[in-house]
């Protein structure tokens, strides 16, 4: 049972650093209000209506920034803990828009991901198995390819092919699974395919790479002379093994995952909490901002606590490490 | 011996693909294994022993090619089987147990998922059944505490238990033939006894024909009853053990034989193993003028350097709750070391022997205690004192392919503490000079690392070592990873270095018949404490510790004939 407590001490541990991290977050989120150039309620009332005093410090009130900013900043932070993202400037709370628009870019980056795994991980075997034949050269070549496009030319590249010149899926838009789960997906597919397709090629590299790094170890000869059929080695030793590093390349590459779906959700007018920020950013909707910003970085640490844990399932070195 | 023919390889030639061509590995070489009895292959590295066991298995790595011969088991040619019937005999009927343990063993599966793997892939049998005998082998080889180690993950075993568990899984399915390739070669001595006992009650309880390939001819004394000896892909010899010691007929065994050091009959100088232009190999002693008298090893002579009561704890947990507790990596240390003599420092691996060397150099910080180095305490010194100090001390590694930067010149290279030191000054002149003490030609000056064999790079690093013309040389292991043969040669080296440069030597090494021949004066070391300290002859002829009377009696040694006498006591 020591190993299940040990684990369980290393997740606890991990989950209070990330509690920490969002903490340190929530407080740069803060203080955008205050860094910024510009007096946030001047720039909401709009500068050139030369607003009268009175209607000034009646929007300072609303917003509560007639308060100390300790004040301010500790019951912003009480109410970010307990869900409560303040109100956005249409009256409206924060937490509302957040919860609506944050599962649709879960989705969206949850189906970039599996289509990342499907595609990167069997072509990297594939590479590394028949490595230095005609084989590899071109699926190495392809990823370096899908490495190099920009989001949003593969995008667009996709969305003519796919769907404007073939007609096989709807260019953009979302339908809500409720009411056609047929054409929900369909319109899933493109953009989580052109999210995916650059993280595939980073974890075809990493699988090729891992896998030939496994492959000459010691263990592999043993393996193939206790008599083991090939198909075994390499499914079941090999990748369990050579999957510890493909993790790590996919937690890494999360963050840049984020960054497009900003592009993605842009171009296919998907929904999601970046085009929820970028309406924000543009509207000088400060609350809102604030409450998006917290939110896709809370996600962002969640995701990476999830590879963390994966990886210590994964590595029993790692989750049996004496602190 | 009376046993049936079981493993026959004939006239075998086996060669790798290169840019240049074909080169040849194994030149058509036939060896028979007789049920029952324990045959050992000797080589050096790169003599094409291993080469000769994975073709045995069908195992042969994609650029090596087999241009002739047969392997013959069971009635079948392996050379030319089908995968599966291969894959058949692989594990069942002739298995394999490898060097490193704990690389040979797959880290993320738990040793008693592995075991009974192992058994399932031949046996027709539930995985109940199958973890039943599993702890039954597992006892059987005896560990400890057989129900923790299945559930153990490899790292959380010593490399003793790891290669337990290896041999546990090569003799699960009873073969008839197992392959030993350097099993005891990553172990320390107590442990390489425990396990070639093992191997040898394995022998005998299960009737299996073991290969037993070691570049330890020790090892192969003690345990093997018929010996073939290969070099550079030939077989040189092939006779029952006793006889081939006793008289070995070619000139390369004779050579080999002479150039091990011995820990009982110290030589002051090694033969080293010579080959002619016509190939004819020799064993020569070349001779030296006689070397300066040694100063009195007990004599008024002030040490050069004085360990007081060292001592360095780290903090280890055992696991993530507990609380820390000090681990006592060197315990209390005290040793003094005369000027142009040697100590060697013994103990097997893990007892504090490296921390101790790095502490001297005070690369790490001691908790306690004093190194006086030429009457001055380093432990006072400041940083910048610290550095200068360097300069009169030097360290060479264990592993002269680790220890050098590949992207350097061999200039370079030995030039940098020069150029750390005395801002590059002559740089060229001083290399060409170490080059001629070191016996490498000046014209390697321009050359890199990779293009150099183990010894020749060993010797690179000693260069380097000697650059800044130190008083102290602290060896850390710096010929275990050699040959037997090149050994002898750097050992010889490092002898003429010592007169020609008053050098002082502190000689880390677990080989025990290593440190008889280059020392003046021995420490035992034990868990981080000294357990015996003396003059060479008295330590080894007269030990006083329990712990030095265990460790020498480990040592496989030639002229020891009765592998009972190998029994643990």
């Amino acid at each position: 049972m020591q190993t299940l407590s040990t684990f369980v001490i290393v997740v606890g541990a991990r989950l209070a650093t990330a509690l920490v991290q969002l903490w340190v977050i929530a407080t740069l989120v803060f203080s955008i209000m205050y860094i910024m150039p510009g007096d946030p309620v001047l720039l909401l009332l709009g500068p050139e209506s030369h607003p009268s005093p009175e209607a000034v410090a009646a929007m300072r009130q609303q917003l509560g920034l007639d308060q100390p900013v300790l004040s301010q900043y500790l019951k912003w932070l009480g109410n970010a803990a307990v869900g409560d993202l303040g109100k956005s400037l249409d009256g409206y709370p924060v937490i509302e828009y957040v919860t609506a628009s944050l599962p649709k870019t879960m989705e969206l980056a949850s189906a970039a991901i599996l289509v990342a795994a499907i595609m990167g991980v069997p072509v990297g075997i594939a590479a590394a198995l028949w490595r230095g034949r005609f084989l590899d050269g071109l699926l190495t070549s392809l990823s370096t390819l899908g490495i190099s496009v920009p989001v949003y030319i593969l995008g667009s590249l996709l969305i003519l092919l796919v769907s404007l010149k073939l007609g096989w899926l709807p260019s953009s838009g979302y339908t809500d699974i409720s009411r056609n789960a047929f054409l929900h997906f369909q319109k899933l597919t493109l953009p989580a395919v052109t999210l995916g397709l650059g993280l595939a090629a980073s974890i075809a590299r990493m699988t090729r790479s891992s896998m030939l790094e496994i492959l000459s170890r010691d263990f592999v000869r043993s393996l193939r002379a206790r008599g083991m059929r090939e198909r075994r080695v390499i499914w079941l030793h090999v990748l369990r093994n050579a999957a510890i590093p493909i993790v790590t390349i996919v937690g890494l590459q999360l963050g840049n995952l984020m960054g497009g779906t900003v592009l993605v959700e842009a171009l296919f007018n998907w929904p999601g909490l970046s085009t929820l920020l970028v309406t924000a950013v543009s509207n000088r909707n400060y609350p809102l901002v604030q409450g998006s910003i917290v939110t896709i970085a809370a996600l962002f640490i969640l995701i990476n606590l999830c590879v963390d844990i994966l990886y210590s399932l994964l590595d029993p070195r790692i989750r049996r490490k004496r602190a | 011996m009376p046993g049936r023919e079981i493993l026959k390889i004939d006239n075998l030639s086996v060669a790798f693909r290169t840019e240049a061509g074909l080169r040849p590995a194994v030149n058509g070489v036939s060896l028979s294994l007789v049920s029952g009895e324990i045959l050992g292959l000797v080589g050096e590295s790169g003599s094409g022993k291993t080469i000769l066991s994975l073709a045995a298995m069908g195992l042969l790595p994609q650029n090596a090619v087999v241009t002739s011969g047969r392997v013959e088991f069971a009635g079948a040619d392996l050379l030319t089987a089908r995968p599966d019937v291969l894959r058949k005999l692989r594990g069942k009927r002739i298995s394999m147990i490898f060097q490193d343990p704990m690389a040979s063993l797959d880290p993320v599966f738990r040793c008693g998922d592995q075991i009974v793997e192992a058994i399932l892939l031949h046996e027709r049998m539930t995985r109940r059944q199958a973890r039943e005998r599993a702890l039954e082998l597992l006892q059987k080889v005896g560990i400890a505490d057989p129900a923790r180690c299945l559930r153990s993950y490899p790292h959380e075993l010593s490399g003793g238990q790891c290669q337990r568990v290896m041999i546990a899984m090569a003799v699960a399915c009873k073969p008839d033939v197992i392959i030993a390739d350097e099993p005891t070669t990553a172990l320390d001595v107590t442990v390489q006894k425990q396990v070639l006992n093992l191997l040898r009650g394995l022998n005998r309880e299960i009737g299996a024909a073991i290969l037993l390939i070691t570049h330890d001819l020790g090892v192969i004394y003690e345990v093997a009853d018929r010996v073939a000896v290969i070099y550079h892909g030939d077989l040189m010899e092939e006779a029952a053990t006793a006889d081939l010691f006793a008289a070995p007929c070619s000139d390369y065994t004779k050579a080999l034989i002479a150039s091990m050091p011995s820990a009982s009959a110290p030589q002051s100088r090694l033969p080293v193993i010579t080959r002619d232009g016509s190939g004819m190999i020799s064993s020569a002693a070349e001779d030296r003028p006689a070397a300066k008298p040694k100063p009195a090893i007990n004599g008024a002579s002030e040490p050069l350097l004085h360990i007081r009561d060292l001592t360095k704890s780290y903090w280890v947990r055992e696991n993530a709750l507990a609380t820390p507790r000090a681990f006592r990596a060197v315990d209390n240390v005290s040793l003094a070391i005369p000027p142009r003599s040697t100590l060697g420092l013994v103990g097997e691996s893990g007892c504090g022997k490296s921390t101790l060397s790095r502490l001297v150099m005070r690369l790490i910080e001691p908790d306690d205690g004093a190194i006086e180095f030429d009457g001055r305490n380093l432990i006072s010194l400041g940083r910048e004192e610290m550095r200068a100090a360097r300069r009169d001390m030097a360290l060479v590694f264990q592993n002269p392919y680790g220890s050098l930067n590949p992207r350097q010149t061999v200039t370079d290279l030995v030039a940098a503490p020069i150029d750390i030191h005395q801002g590059g000054r002559d740089r060229e002149a001083a290399v060409a000079k170490l080059m001629d003490a070191v016996g490498l030609p000046r014209n390697a000056m321009k050359r890199y690392p990779h293009e150099f064999s183990g010894g020749q790079r060993q010797r690179i690093v000693i260069a380097r070592a000697l650059a800044l013309k130190p008083r102290l040389l602290i060896c850390d292991e710096a010929v275990s990873a050699l040959d037997v043969s090149v050994q002898a040669q750097v050992l010889n080296l490092l002898q003429d270095l010592q007169d020609e440069f008053d050098l002082t030597y502190l000689f880390i090494s677990h080989d025990m018949s290593v440190v008889r021949h280059v020392s003046d004066m021995i420490a035992v070391m034990q868990k981080g404490r000294i357990v015996e300290a003396g003059p060479a002859g008295e330590v080894f002829d007269n030990p006083k510790a329990e712990y030095t009377r265990t460790l020498l009696s480990a040592v496989p040694k030639i002229g020891n004939a009765d592998p009972i006498a190998l029994e643990a006591h």
